[in-house]
Order: C-alpha cells, then sequence, then structure tokens
C-alpha cells in the first residue's frame, strides 16, 4: 500500500487538483462559518454568497491555468489531462450559472444561505471527482459526494411538498441504482482483479475463461443500469421528470447540467476503457438504449403542458442523442471525446439559458411553468421572449446556433463510425423535437395573452436580476457566437484531446 | 495624400471597410427602423439620411483611394488581397475562407457599385423622404450595398454566392417595399422565386467545381474556392466545362433577366424607382455577367457553351428592343430597355469578348441609373403617373431632368461622343472582327430599336404637347436638390464615361479594356488587332448614322406626329398585337408550364398525395400514433415509485440478460 505512496509527488498532485479543492475550501469555510454564528441572519446574504463565487471564480481560472501544463497522466486515480480540465470547467460555470440565477430563488425558500451554497459547493467536487476518476472506486466516491449534496438540495430548496417528494423519490431510487453500480463494482474486480480503468481497459480482452467473461459482462451490465440511472436513460429515467419538475428551478438546473455532464464524462470514459472494445452484444444494447431513450422521451415531451417538465424530457431526449455515440465508441476514440465535449458543452449553454428564463418566470408567479401561461409573452417582454426562443431553437438544432452544431458533429461522427440506422433514428426524433420546441415559441409570439384560460399570464412585472441578466447575455451570446464560429471552439477541443 | 491615409489604415482594413461601412449603415438604420416602430419618425429622419448616405459615400471614397493606390503599382499585377479574415467554414478535407480581393475588375465594378450606389443613396433621400419607412427603405439599401459589394469583392466563389443570394433578397425586399399592396408583394415574390431557379444552378455549379477541385489534388489545406486557385488548376475544368459553364450560366439568366427567365424584371418595377435604378439596371443585374467575367477561365474552356451564351445573348438583345417598342409605362420600357442592354453584355460573352463586356456593363450602369432617376423625378413631378401617353412638353417644367435624360438617352442609342457610343462600338465591332456576321446584324438591328425606342421615350415625355391634365402640369416643377445634383454627375459620367475606353481608330488606347484584359486568359493570347482598323471605322461610323437616323425618326415622331403610330399600329395590328402581348411569354408559360404544375399540383398532388396520403395518413396519422404514443407514456408516468422501480428493473434484466447471457 505505502509502496505506492512512495515515489508520489503530492505537490504536483495538490497542484492539479486545485481546481477542485478550492472549491472544497470554500464549501468548508461556509461550513464553519455556519458553526460559529449561531443567528443565520446576522451576516446575511451577500457574505455566503461572495465566497460561494469567489470559490467558484477562483476554481476556474485554476482549471484555466494548468489547461495547458496537464501533465496528461494518472496521479493516485485521478486522471489529470487537459478533457478532465475541460470538464471541470464546463461544471465550474455551470455551477456558477446556477448560484447566479438563484438568488431570488433562496431568498423565498426556507434554506440557509450556508447550508445551500455549502451543498452546491460539494456537489461540484463531486462532480469533479467524478470526471477525474481513473478508478470505479474512486468515482463511486465521487459520485456519492455529488448525489448526497443533491439529494439534500433538492429537499431543501422547497417552494412545496412537491420538493419533498422529488427529492425522495430521487433519493430512493438513487440508493437502488447505487446497488447495481456496486455490484457491478464487485464482479468487475472478481473478475479480472483490478477496478482501475486504464488496467481493465488492458485485461478485458484478454480474458479467456468463459466463466470471468461471464462474471465480467455482467459487471459491465450492472455498471451500464448504475450509470443509466444517473444520466436518465430510459427505462432507467423515471424518477428524473418529477424530480426535475419538483425541484425548484435552480436546483433543477444543476441537475441537468452539471450533474448530468460531469456522469457522462464519466460514463463515456467508462465506456471507452471497459466496453465496447470486444464484445458485440455492447454494440446492439447501447444501440437499442440510445434509439429507445430518443423516441420515447421526444414522445412523452409533446404530451407536456408544462415547460419545466417538457425540458426535462427535453434532457432525457439529448441524453438519448449523445447515447448515439456509444455503440461504436471503441472505433473512434479522440472523435468520440470531440463530439461529446462539444455536445455537452452547447448542452449546458442552452439549457442553462432557457433556465435562467425560467427562473425569472417563476420568480414571477407561484405554481407550474404552464406553456400556456406565455401567451403574448413577445408583447410584455419582447427580450425575456427572443432569449427563450433562441435557447429553444437551439435545443431543437437550428442554424446558426450552437445547438445545430453540436448535433451536426455527433451525427457526423456516429455516421463515420458507422450507425446510420441509429443516426436516422435521432433525425426522426429531432424531428419530433421541433414540435414541443416551437410550441412555446407559437405561444409567445402568437397568442393573445387574453387567450390563457383564466390564469394570470407570465412575467408582467418581474424585475430581472442583474445576475440573471448577465447569465442570459452571456449564454445567448454562447449560443450565437459559436453557433456562427464553431471552430474556436472545435480548436479548444482537440487541443484537449 | 495616398501616404497620409495609409499612415492611418492599413490596405487590409481600407478594403474591408468598403464593404463593411454600407453593412454599419444597415445596422444603424435597421436599429432605428425597429425602435421607432409606431412612433413619429419625423425627428430620427435626418439621421437616416445622414448615415445611409454617409456610408456609401466613405465606402466610394474608400475605394477611389484604393483605385489610386492600385494604378499607382508600377510592377506587377495591381491587385491586392486582404488574405483570410478567418476560416469561415473547415473540415477534414477542405475549407473556406472569408477574405476580399481587389484586382482591376473588381475594382472597376466597385467603382461603379459604390459610386452609382452613393448617388442613388443621396437621389433616395429626397425621393423617399415623405415615406412612411423612411429608416427601413434606407436600412435595406444599404443593406443591399454590402452584400453587392461584397459579391463584387469577394475572393472565394461560395462567398461571391453569399453576395449573390444577399442581392436577390434586397431585391425581394425592396420590390415589394409597399408590401401593403398585394400586386407589389408579388412581384417581388416573382422575382425572388425566379431567382431561385437560377440559384439552384449556381449551387449545382459549385458542386461540380468542388468535385472537380478535390479531383485535381489542389492542396486541402487551402480555400479551393478561391478565384486564384481554381485559375491555377482550370485545366481540370476541360472534361466537364460545358456542364459547370451552362449551370452558372443558367444562375446569370435568372439574376440577369435573359431569356427565358426574364420575366421578372419588368415586373420588378413596382419598387421605388431609385431601386430600379440601383438593382433593377446599373448593379445586381449585371452581377451575372461580373461572374462569367470572373470566371472566364471556366467559360473559354467550352466553345458549345459559349456558343449558347452567344445565342441567348443576341435573342435578348433584340427582343427586349422589340418589347420596349410597344410598352407605355415609363419604367417598364427601361426594363425592357435594361433586359435589351444585358443581352448585348451577354452577346459580348458569347463571342469571347469579356473586357468589352464588362466595358459596357459600367457605361451602362451610368446611363441607365441616369434614365431611371430621370424617369423617377418625373413621376416624382406627376405625383405617380408612369403611363408617357399622358406625359409631353415636360421639358419647359423641368429642363434638367429633361436634359440629363437627353444625355442619357444619347448614350443609350451610342452616338458620338456620348459613352455608349464607345462601348456598344466595342461590342459590335469585336463581333464582326471575330467573324460573328450574323450576330453583328442582329446587333446592328438591335442598336437601331433601342435608339427608337429611348427617343420614343423622350420625345413624349419632355417633348410636344403636355397630355397630362393642365392643374397636373401647371403644378409640375422641377425636383429637389438632392435629386438634381446626382443627375447631373451622373449625366456627366454618362456623357463622359466612354473615355476610359476609346478604342485605338479615335485614337484613344482602351485604357479599360487592356487593363481588364490582363485578366482575361483568352484575350491576353489574342495579339490586338490592328490589321483592319478602316473596316472599324466604316462599320462604327454606319452604326451610328444608322442609330442618329432612328433617334431622330422617333423622336420626331412622338414629339410631333403622335397621330401616325396609331396608324401605323393598326396597318401592322398582327404584328403589333404580338408585340404588346410581350410575344405572349406570360401567356405561354401559363399554359405550358403554370396551368398544368396547378392541374398536376391540385389533382394529384393534393387531392391524391396531399389530402389523402400525407395528410390522412402520414401527418394525422402519425399524429395519432403519436398522440397515443404520448399518452402511454405519460400515463406510464403515473408519480408512483413502485412503478418506477419497476420499470428500473425490467430494464435492468433486459440489459443484464443482452450483454452477460
Amino acid at each position: 500500500m505505502f509502496e505506492i505512496l512512495k515515489d508520489f509527488d503530492w505537490m504536483l498532485f495538490l497542484q492539479y487538483l486545485s481546481p477542485m479543492l478550492v472549491l472544497l475550501v470554500a464549501a468548508a469555510v461556509l461550513m464553519v462559518k455556519s458553526i460559529l454564528s449561531s443567528d443565520e441572519d446576522e451576516l446575511g446574504f451577500e457574505v455566503p454568497f461572495a465566497i460561494t463565487i469567489a470559490g467558484l471564480i477562483a476554481s476556474f481560472f485554476a482549471a484555466w491555468y494548468f489547461w495547458p501544463k496537464v501533465p496528461n497522466a494518472m496521479i493516485a486515480t485521478l486522471y489529470f489531462d487537459r478533457a478532465v480540465f475541460i470538464g471541470w470547467m464546463i461544471v465550474v460555470m455551470a455551477t456558477l450559472s446556477v448560484v447566479l440565477i438563484s438568488i431570488d430563488t433562496i431568498r423565498e425558500s426556507k434554506v440557509t444561505y450556508d447550508g445551500y451554497f455549502t451543498l452546491v459547493l460539494m456537489s461540484a467536487f463531486g462532480m469533479g471527482i467524478i470526471i477525474a476518476a481513473a478508478n470505479l472506486i474512486t468515482l463511486l466516491i465521487g459520485l456519492e459526494i455529488m448525489s448526497i449534496s443533491l439529494y439534500a438540495l433538492v429537499v431543501s430548496v422547497r417552494r412545496s411538498d412537491i420538493s419533498v417528494e422529488a427529492g425522495l423519490k430521487y433519493f430512493l431510487m438513487g440508493g437502488f441504482a447505487l446497488a447495481f453500480f456496486l455490484m457491478g463494482l464487485a464482479f468487475i474486480f472478481g473478475s479480472i482483479g483490478t477496478c482501475d480503468l486504464s488496467l481493465i481497459a488492458q485485461r478485458a480482452p484478454e480474458i479467456s475463461d468463459v466463466g470471468a467473461r461471464a462474471f465480467y459482462m455482467f459487471g459491465i451490465a450492472m455498471l451500464l443500469i448504475g450509470f443509466g440511472f444517473k444520466i436518465a436513460i430510459v427505462p432507467f429515467h423515471a424518477w428524473a421528470p418529477d424530480t426535475y419538475d419538483g425541484s425548484s428551478t435552480p436546483v433543477t438546473t444543476l441537475l441537468i447540467t452539471a450533474a448530468k455532464v460531469a456522469v457522462m464524462i464519466a460514463f463515456m470514459r467508462f465506456a471507452l476503457a471497459a466496453a465496447g472494445t470486444f464484445d458485440i452484444n455492447w454494440y446492439y444494447v447501447m444501440w437499442g438504449l440510445s434509439a429507445i431513450t430518443m423516441l420515447y422521451a421526444s414522445l412523452a415531451a409533446i404530451r407536456q403542458y408544462n415547460l419545466k417538465r417538457m425540458l426535462a424530457y427535453s434532457s432525457i431526449v439529448h441524453t438519448g442523442f449523445m447515447l448515439l455515440l456509444f455503440p461504436s465508441a471503441a472505433l473512434d476514440h479522440a472523435g468520440v471525446v470531440k463530439a461529446m465535449l462539444f455536445y455537452l458543452i452547447s448542452y449546458v449553454v442552452m439549457n442553462i439559458g432557457a433556465f435562467a428564463v425560467i427562473s425569472t418566470l417563476v420568480a414571477d408567479s407561484s405554481g407550474e411553468v404552464e406553456i400556456n401561461r406565455l401567451a403574448g409573452l413577445a408583447k410584455r417582454r419582447p427580450l425575456l421572449a427572443a432569449a427563450l426562443s433562441l435557447f429553444l431553437l437551439s435545443l431543437a438544432g437550428f442554424p446558426p446556433t450552437i445547438g445545430f452544431f453540436a448535433k451536426y458533429y455527433l451525427f457526423l461522427t456516429a455516421i463515420k463510425n458507422g450507425d446510420v440506422a441509429l443516426v436516422v433514428v435521432a433525425i426522426v426524433a429531432s424531428a419530433i423535437s421541433i414540435y414541443y420546441y416551437l410550441k412555446p415559441v407559437v405561444v409567445m409570439y402568437f397568442r393573445d395573452e387574453t387567450e390563457v384560460g383564466g390564469k394570470a399570464p407570465f412575467a408582467n412585472s418581474a424585475v430581472l436580476h442583474p445576475a440573471v441578466v448577465a447569465v442570459l447575455v452571456l449564454s445567448a451570446m454562447a449560443v450565437v457566437f459559436f453557433g456562427v464560429f464553431p471552430n474556436n471552439l472545435i480548436e479548444l477541443i482537440r487541443a484537449s484531446i | 495624400m495616398l501616404e497620409l491615409i495609409y499612415r492611418h489604415i492599413s490596405l487590409q482594413a481600407l478594403i474591408w471597410a468598403v464593404v463593411f461601412l454600407p453593412l454599419l449603415g444597415a445596422a444603424f438604420n435597421g436599429a432605428i427602423s425597429v425602435l421607432t416602430a409606431g412612433k413619429e419618425r419625423a425627428l430620427y429622419k435626418q439621421w437616416t439620411a445622414f448615415i445611409g448616405c454617409l456610408a456609401p459615400i466613405l465606402s466610394f471614397l474608400a475605394v477611389l483611394t484604393l483605385f489610386f493606390t492600385l494604378i499607382g503599382f508600377e510592377a506587377g499585377t495591381p491587385s491586392a488581397i486582404t488574405g483570410p479574415l478567418f476560416k469561415w467554414i473547415v473540415s477534414s478535407d477542405f475549407m473556406i475562407d472569408v477574405g476580399l480581393k481587389v484586382d482591376q475588375l473588381s475594382l472597376v465594378m466597385a467603382l461603379m457599385v459604390s459610386g452609382v450606389g452613393a448617388l442613388i443613396h443621396i437621389y433616395s433621400a429626397g425621393y423617399m423622404w415623405n415615406d412612411e419607412g423612411f429608416a427601413r427603405y434606407f436600412a435595406e439599401l444599404n443593406l443591399f450595398l454590402f452584400f453587392m459589394l461584397l459579391l463584387v469583392l469577394a475572393d472565394n466563389l461560395v462567398l461571391m454566392f453569399v453576395g449573390w443570394e444577399g442581392v436577390g433578397l434586397c431585391s425581394y425586399l425592396l420590390i415589394g417595399y409597399w408590401f401593403d399592396d398585394p400586386a407589389k408583394a408579388k412581384a417581388g415574390t416573382k422575382a425572388f422565386i425566379i431567382n431561385r431557379i437560377g440559384d439552384v444552378c449556381f449551387l449545382g455549379a459549385i458542386f461540380l467545381i468542388f468535385g472537380v477541385m478535390k479531383a485535381s489534388g489542389a492542396d486541402s489545406a487551402v480555400d479551393i474556392f478561391n478565384f486564384e486557385t481554381m485559375g491555377r488548376y482550370s485545366g481540370y475544368f476541360l472534361p466537364i466545362s460545358t456542364a459547370i459553364s451552362l449551370l452558372l450560366f443558367s444562375g446569370a439568366v435568372a439574376k440577369s433577366a435573359q431569356i427565358p427567365l426574364h420575366v421578372w424584371l419588368p415586373d420588378a418595377m413596382a419598387g421605388p424607382t431609385p431601386v430600379s435604378a440601383l438593382i433593377h439596371a446599373a448593379t445586381m443585374v449585371t452581377a451575372g455577367v461580373y461572374m462569367i467575367v470572373r470566371l472566364n477561365f471556366i467559360f473559354v474552356l467550352s466553345p458549345f457553351a459559349l456558343s449558347v451564351i452567344a445565342i441567348v445573348g443576341t435573342a435578348t438583345a433584340i427582343y427586349g428592343a422589340l418589347l420596349a417598342l410597344t410598352e407605355n409605362n415609363i419604367k417598364r420600357i427601361l426594363a425592357y430597355s435594361t433586359i435589351s442592354q444585358l443581352g448585348y453584355m451577354f452577346l459580348a460573352i458569347g463571342i469571347g469578348a469579356f473586357s468589352a463586356a464588362a466595358f459596357h456593363m459600367i457605361i451602362h450602369s451610368f446611363f441607365k441609373a441616369l434614365l431611371f432617376l430621370c424617369a423617377g423625378s418625373v413621376i416624382f413631378a406627376l405625383g405617380g403617373e408612369e403611363d408617357i401617353r399622358k406625359m409631353g412638353g415636360l421639358k419647359d417644367r423641368m429642363p434638367v431632368t429633361a436634359w440629363t435624360f437627353m444625355i442619357a438617352a444619347i448614350a443609350l442609342a451610342g452616338i458620338f461622343p456620348a459613352s455608349g457610343f464607345f462601348s456598344k462600338d466595342a461590342i459590335l465591332w469585336q463581333a464582326y472582327e471575330r467573324g460573328h456576321t450574323l450576330i453583328w446584324v442582329i446587333g446592328f438591328l438591335g442598336a437601331g430599336l433601342s435608339s427608337f425606342y429611348i427617343f420614343r421615350l423622350a420625345g413624349s415625355v419632355f417633348f410636344g404637347e403636355p397630355n397630362s391634365e393642365v392643374e397636373v402640369y401647371k403644378k409640375v416643377s422641377e425636383s429637389p436638390i438632392s435629386m438634381v445634383v446626382p443627375m447631373m454627375l451622373l449625366a456627366t459620367l454618362s456623357a463622359l464615361g466612354g473615355l476610359v475606353g476609346v478604342s485605338e481608330i479615335f485614337g484613344g488606347s482602351n485604357h479599360l479594356g487592356l487593363w481588364i484584359g490582363d485578366l482575361i486568359q483568352d484575350e491576353i493570347s489574342r495579339a490586338p488587332g490592328n490589321t483592319s482598323q478602316g473596316a472599324h471605322l466604316i462599320l462604327t461610323v454606319i452604326t451610328m448614322l444608322w442609330s442618329a437616323h432612328f433617334s431622330i425618326l422617333g423622336w420626331l415622331i412622338y414629339a410631333q406626329k403622335r397621330d401616325w403610330p396609331d396608324r401605323i399600329s393598326r396597318k401592322f395590328s398582327p404584328v403589333y398585337k404580338v408585340l404588346v402581348n410581350k410575344f405572349y411569354v406570360n401567356e405561354i408559360y401559363d399554359l405550358v408550364i403554370i396551368r398544368p404544375v396547378i392541374w398536376f399540383s391540385r389533382n394529384i398532388l393534393w387531392k391524391v398525395f396531399d389530402k389523402t396520403l400525407i395528410d390522412g395518413v402520414a401527418v394525422e396519422g402519425s399524429s395519432r400514433v403519436i398522440g397515443v404514443i404520448g399518452l402511454l407514456a405519460s400515463a406510464a408516468q403515473s408519480g408512483l415509485l413502485q412503478h418506477y422501480l419497476l420499470y428500473f428493473l425490467i430494464g435492468a434484466v433486459v440489459v443484464v440478460a443482452c450483454l452477460a447471457l
């Protein structure tokens, strides 16, 4: 055990881990502060907010600073390569946006500021570990750090008891899925004697014993189910619409963007390392999961009258799109990573934009975000309506938005790997998606507010918080800028593989 | 002076400024138009007019600076490139830059576009002053100028295509500028749709060129659509040069209103008159000619395609002139005249005289823009009247308009020493010298007809007895100064512009032709023909006398003896009818294409495919199926945890069974 630590460079390790350690330190400071200050209102909102923002910004710049310097090596069960740092930057930016759009929401909810920000920072730390994990056990620890924070967040930032129900469902099913994950881990360790991803990648193709091979595949299947729960693959998705809809908007945003990105990156690493290299069944299973996830969630999204729930299903559809890359992932590692990172960045940017709009709508009027109540928004709040339309169009993949190029590169990579039939399915799903993404746009622009049907229309008087405006402007700019000049982003990603 | 400019701005930045200044103007005016929607606009008008005119003027000054810079290049070719501003499209095996190129051809064209454009912008400020959508008008006009300059200055085919599509869009917007009137909105749509046909062909040509350039083994790290790169590999185009040339030419046919896709141009006169002058006479419609001259290295490889171009051009030249004879709407006469003159340019291209085509393109833009501006001035003064039978005698009320119009008419008729004389002479002489006698004869006849119809117009509008109502005639007065000044400047250009290309027989040295000729491979290889100066001189004098004769005839008949034409038309009523009905082209289209298409669409496509199959089975059927599945999906989302766990478990069993067993 200690043999490993002998020639282990602690300074280097801490240096490269510093983007995540900063988050941990900020969380710790907040925790200590909440213990020391007996009366929570004494210091109020500003101090924890400032600490959180400072921690996240410092973390981002640390990641930015070390990105060109990383050694592309594994140190103590964590990978440090550029893709990891890109993942960290995505997660940190997403978390930062969530913090910025949550100011109004947490003021109204019952959560303490210290507690809320601690949980957000801890979950971001967990996501960082998930992204960098080079070992299934480290991955498991990261997953748990993230998940436990998220369970607590879903329940504590609540606007009604729906949030409690949402949190409980998430927690119970999360526990169920964790059992599968652990079981899979055990089987894999049992069959080839390691949990290290790179060693698994080396040894797995050489398993000759039939029994060991069955054990190994059983472990892969179990881990796949565990991952499938976290990123909401149909049929392990059932918690997702309820939880996404029931949580308060900032928490939903965190779940949909940062959490999904982190687990997706880990899943991709796992798939590239441990599966698909030699087994044809992997191809069929991933093919089927991808197709059913895209189609089922698209069809379900059509029926939704609640914008948030619709976006919940849309996020599942996007998971399905990302799964396009997995059946033949082993054929083209670099291409898969490139397309995936581009897609994840675009996915995060447009979802954050859309949810930032929703957070202002909900802050203005309580209750469900019914699409009907958007009627006439284009007249009352032209800029807000335009922003929401932009993000929805990008989600649907219209050029010239980032969503178009994300889909383009994704489909292109899949076609290059020979999965043409699956891309056809994806195009059908995209065609269906136009219907439900355009519905809110049509309602905003072409329906009068008198047609809402008894309920008050949204956002008559909401004053946009400057922080929310900043998030909206930045994400809208990113959506358009990278939609017109995708090369900048592609070059960045290409330099990271 | 030049040093002073280049101390502050680089050559590249100056080239970019040419293109982007109008875009800034468009953005500014667009913003004003959007922000002041539904409000009192008078306050903003000065700003709109100021910025809207300043941008083209600055752009023109920038081009002028470039011109003086480039003619100062003593060694080497007078050209400058900006290099890529950025890489626009990058794929693993090809890339497209965004870059501009100034060389002899694009420089001359840009001078004309920005110069005429600036004048027409100034004219528009007066002409459109009382219009509701003043800012929208200037936004669209500035945007047009941006796209046109992009088209002209682009250094690669795809960027040129962007400009090509952009001018088409602006043309559509401006034809349908008064979109409240369904007829005008429809005219815009017609122009747009017919241009789509050409655009499809252009795109097809781009695809073929892509295929050729890929096969040629050009370095994929450079922009293979760059004109220079394409020129270097031009030999590879030989096997399919006919297909590429004909496709490109089809694009040009639609854009430049040649037979059989000319029908949109007369209808395009529904737009404001300055728009007709700028877009549908001087600049956009000549884009087809420009594109072919630019890509001459492909066209010269295919003699067959060149013959097709020559035939279409000649036919259009005579056809447009014939139609102009019997038309009574002042703007439509000029539209047919434009069609006819564009035919002359294509004729020149078809016989290989690219630089003559470019020369005529420039000169034509001067006098045709002026003719339109004068027509606009007349329409403005008469409060919207466009029928020449209700005009007459206007020279006493609006002398500047009348005499500038006369200068332009002399130029169009090709009478010495106005500019049109030299450019038309260049084309006809080249046709004769290269042995295309039949083309020369038809062009010669067309020249007579051109003289006749334009002096018919001049005679009936500005001379003779006034045919308008007395009160109207009394109120007529000269147009405001902002309209008159551009007209006078254009009149100067129309009168003297030909001096840039005076041919050898008149002691000139054909500066423009030689300058542009450097770019054209076919003409480089031809030795300048000094052999038959005598023949050239004789033909030129004959042509001029012929034109002058018809000019005087037209002027006499329509200024003095207005009852003659009626008698003549009664005598030749079958011929006259054919002409009045524009050779029944619209009717033939209606019978041969539109009605069968409508019948097919209605009975087969709509009733069978659309209503039954698509609506009934596909749309409603699929929406029903989707609805049912969606219903099931939302029923499955029961909210009950036990159900969710059940789905989870079923999924887990299936996954494990597939993977591990």
